[in-house]
């Protein structure tokens, strides 16, 4: 009798019945939301004043682009109440409300997007899941990365991990976890990793949904570790809601610059070789550009000390033949600062061969 | 005793065998998602290797020999183009030559120079796309992408056969379009390219993703491609002469209210209270079905359209005139000829010859530039468009009876219609 409910027993398999695809697929999902979100804070920034939105938030017309300097600059003057009315528009601001920031460390280092604290700010608040309330500090920031890092008094506090995952690749799921409403709810958007090489591969880009509220939160891989932070937000999303292009700093990117921000400092803009000239992109309906020509050289830089003009034509660098802008770029980045160049140019008819020192400049997203 | 040592056993197997079950579960949860995830990485990887950046746009390479499918208002204005592809060794820049283009369907055929065996989509069959269905769609959103680096974005069927006048029957899906997707392919889970992403929906001016995007079906793509390839422009069709309504009770189809004589569409044997109910299997339920389904294949085409008639069911053969923005259409090879130029000066009722053309009835009966033609078999002329309906309904050889004024005077000729001679 024993043996036959043992049997009996053993026959029954060790499964529950299959759920179906996309119960799962929703439990994966609140798992891995689950296992970030008690470290996901709310961030309440109170400021005095904010900055002024970026210029490409107001794109001036294409007429008045191309109009000489001069005229621009006129009707710049002219409509500059014009101006001044777009960015106090409401579109153009900040809106107002709470935003998320990640605490990394149970002794209170929260992480969250420059952006958030940007500005000439009087009080920032931070909000854990419990409704616990802090007051926090600026440690340190780093502009390029748009990375903050702030101080709240605690110990033991509820924090992940950075965990950088260096093969993250094209298609991943991308969970974004945020706290824009204090509280013990969080919210949550899904998308998938949409490319890995943007802003020199400082950032990737996702198309989970990223709005203000949730900027500086988790970025969240489906094993519900933290692989990064959310920030940039686009340019072209400032004016509006996200448009399913949304940036994030990858953990290997943010581990790098961690040790300046915890000891307080902010990370300065790195310099890069600086040749000295602008030169205007010609139609970029075509990667046909064959020519790079010269529209303006800036003074006290190694391209007037060597005597380049307006409208050279630069042929060669090192002996590599130029066919584009995109490609003199690439050779300037390997530079050294201080190294010095060749350059064949084409003045009118004559073919000239100069040499240039690179100076540096800040770098800029 | 005996019995409740087996009884605490029992619940404890119950216990163990719950944990057990527990676990599984979520495990299967995560091995759901990874098995999801790793799908979409390998579909992706796939589409990068056929994905082309053209300009400011993206297209995407449909065979091994090169052939490349955008968007006419990505590639069409130009006739070379340098792209940029994504390889293993890096991005590379190839030449490209636009060989076909249909502007208002917006599709842009182009070969690319000097490959042989290069990575290329399938073509699927965007019948099968259903509501609900998960697509990706990769593209260059907002030019981020330098050298071939595109962002993939995922998203669902919203809907299917939408008409948006040029894109008569596309794909509707929310996954993330923007500035630069455009020409960019839709390919569903099984890695099969069903659409061309082209159009999003916006307001208030603004270029941006709203969660409405509108992709082009790989079925009409087909359809023209064979076209495409011969090159130059490719027309789409439409059924000149031809005025229609929707139905009362909307969804049985769209009437015929009014057919033009000696047009196509008279051709085909279509009458004013046909009611058009299929066209090529495809029901039409209302004016804008009814351009969409037109809209897919390109001029020439001879479509079944199924018309209710008095109650019975007929299937006519309908040739797709070319859809040129022009209203002509071309003359029928039997139409009967009389063999005068018409002047466009006159003002008037009636019709004034300019010139009579050698070896026709006209000139056999003795008509002469100057005539005035003010009644055809009787029946008072308009207009020249009024002339030629009415020549519509005879046939060659039929002898017809022109009442013309010449100088004020009455004169009445008699002309045997011939043939109309080939066009030079």
């Amino acid at each position: 009798m024993r043996i036959f409910f043992l049997i009996l027993l053993l026959t029954i398999p060790l499964r529950l019945p299959a759920q179906s695809t996309v119960a799962l697929l929703h439990a994966a999902f609140s798992r891995a939301a689950q296992r970030v979100a008690p470290a996901v804070v709310h961030i309440m920034v109170t400021r005095s004043r904010d900055i002024t939105p970026p210029k490409q938030a107001l794109r001036l017309p294409e007429r008045i682009r191309r109009l000489p300097k001069k005229l621009r600059r006129y009707w710049e003057f002219f409509s500059k109440r014009y101006r001044l009315q777009q960015r106090r528009h409401p579109y153009f601001q900040r809106p107002k409300g709470g935003t998320s920031g990640v605490l990394i460390d149970p002794q209170g280092q929260v992480l969250t997007s420059y952006y958030n604290i940007a500005g000439e700010v009087q009080k920032i608040v931070v909000t854990l899941a419990d409704r616990r309330e802090f007051p926090a500090r600026i440690l340190g920031v780093d502009k390029l990365r748009d990375l903050a890092l702030l101080q709240i008094k605690g110990s033991d506090l509820p924090a992940v991990p950075l965990q950088s995952s260096s093969d993250l690749k094209i298609g991943a799921w991308a969970l974004v976890v945020g706290r824009g409403i204090s509280g013990p709810d969080y919210t949550l958007n899904i998308g998938i990793v949409s490319s890995v090489h943007r802003f020199k591969e400082r950032a990737i880009q996702i198309d989970a949904k990223v709005n203000y509220a949730n900027a500086g939160g988790a970025l969240v891989d489906i094993h519900g570790r933290l692989i990064g932070i959310v920030n940039h937000l686009s340019s072209y999303e400032r004016a509006g809601q996200s448009t399913g292009v949304g940036f994030a700093t990858p953990a290997a990117e943010i581990l790098k610059v961690l040790p300046f921000l915890q000891q307080g400092r902010t990370v300065p803009p790195p310099r890069v070789p600086f040749l000295g000239i602008r030169a205007d992109l010609s139609s970029t309906a075509n990667a046909a550009q064959s020519m790079v020509v010269i529209a303006k050289v800036y003074p006290h830089s190694g391209a007037a000390k060597a005597g380049l003009q307006p409208k050279d034509i630069i042929l060669t660098v090192d002996g590599i033949k130029i066919k584009s802008l995109l490609q003199l770029g690439l050779i300037l980045r390997t530079k050294k600062i201080g190294s010095q160049i060749k350059l064949t140019i084409q003045r009118g008819r004559r073919i000239i061969a100069v040499s240039c020192t690179l100076g540096s400049r800040q770098e800029k997203q | 005793m005996n019995l409740a040592l087996r009884y605490v056993g029992a619940m404890f197997i119950v216990i163990i065998y719950g944990w057990f079950a527990g676990l599984t579960a979520q495990d299967e949860a995560l091995h759901c998602a990874l098995a999801i995830e790793q799908r979409i990485e390998e579909l992706a990887e796939r589409m990068l290797a056929a994905f082309v950046q053209i300009g400011g746009g993206s297209g995407v390479v449909i065979s091994p020999d090169g052939y490349v499918i955008t968007n006419h208002h990505v590639a069409g204005r130009l006739r070379q183009w340098k792209v940029v592809m994504s390889t293993a060794q890096g991005p590379v820049i190839r030449q490209a030559r636009v060989v076909g283009t249909d502007p208002r369907g917006d599709v842009c055929l182009l070969k690319l120079q000097g490959v042989q065996q290069i990575p290329y989509l399938p073509m699927g069959d965007s019948e099968n796309v259903k509501p609900g269905q998960i697509v990706l769609a990769m593209g260059n959103p907002y030019f981020y992408g330098k050298y071939c680096t595109p962002a993939l974005s995922l998203g669902e069927v919203s809907a299917v056969h939408r008409y948006q006048e040029g894109y008569s029957d596309c794909i509707q899906h929310d996954a993330a379009l923007n500035p630069g997707n455009s020409g960019g392919p839709l390919v569903n889970l099984q890695g099969e390219l069903i659409g061309i992403n082209g159009r999003i929906a916006v307001r208030f001016i603004s270029r941006k993703h709203t969660g409405v995007g509108f992709a082009i079906p790989i079925n009409q793509i087909k359809l023209f491609l064979p076209l495409l390839k011969l090159g130059g422009i490719v027309y789409h069709g439409l059924v000149p002469g031809l005025k229609i309504t929707e139905t009362a009770t909307p969804g049985q189809g769209v009437r015929v209210t009014a057919v033009e004589p000696s047009s196509p569409a008279y051709q085909a044997g279509l009458q004013p209270g046909d009611l058009i109910v299929a066209i090529d299997n495809q029901p039409i339920f209302n004016r804008n079905r009814y351009l969409g389904v037109i809209g897919i294949y390109p001029a020439g085409t001879v479509l079944p359209f199924k018309i209710q008639r008095n109650q019975q069911y007929q299937v006519l053969s309908v040739t797709l005139a070319r859809r040129t923005g022009r209203h002509e259409w071309p003359a029928r090879p039997d139409m009967p000829y009389l063999g005068i130029r018409i002047s466009q000066t006159h003002r008037g009722p009636g019709v004034e010859v300019e010139n009579v053309v050698p070896n026709t009835g006209a000139e056999r009966a003795g008509l002469l530039p100057g005539d005035i033609i003010t009644h055809f078999q009787g029946i008072a002329v308009r207009n020249a468009r009024h002339l030629s309906h009415l020549l519509a309904r005879c046939r060659i050889g039929q002898k017809v009876v022109l009442r013309v004024m010449r100088d004020e005077e009455r004169l009445h000729f008699s002309v045997v219609l011939s043939q109309r001679p080939h066009k030079r």
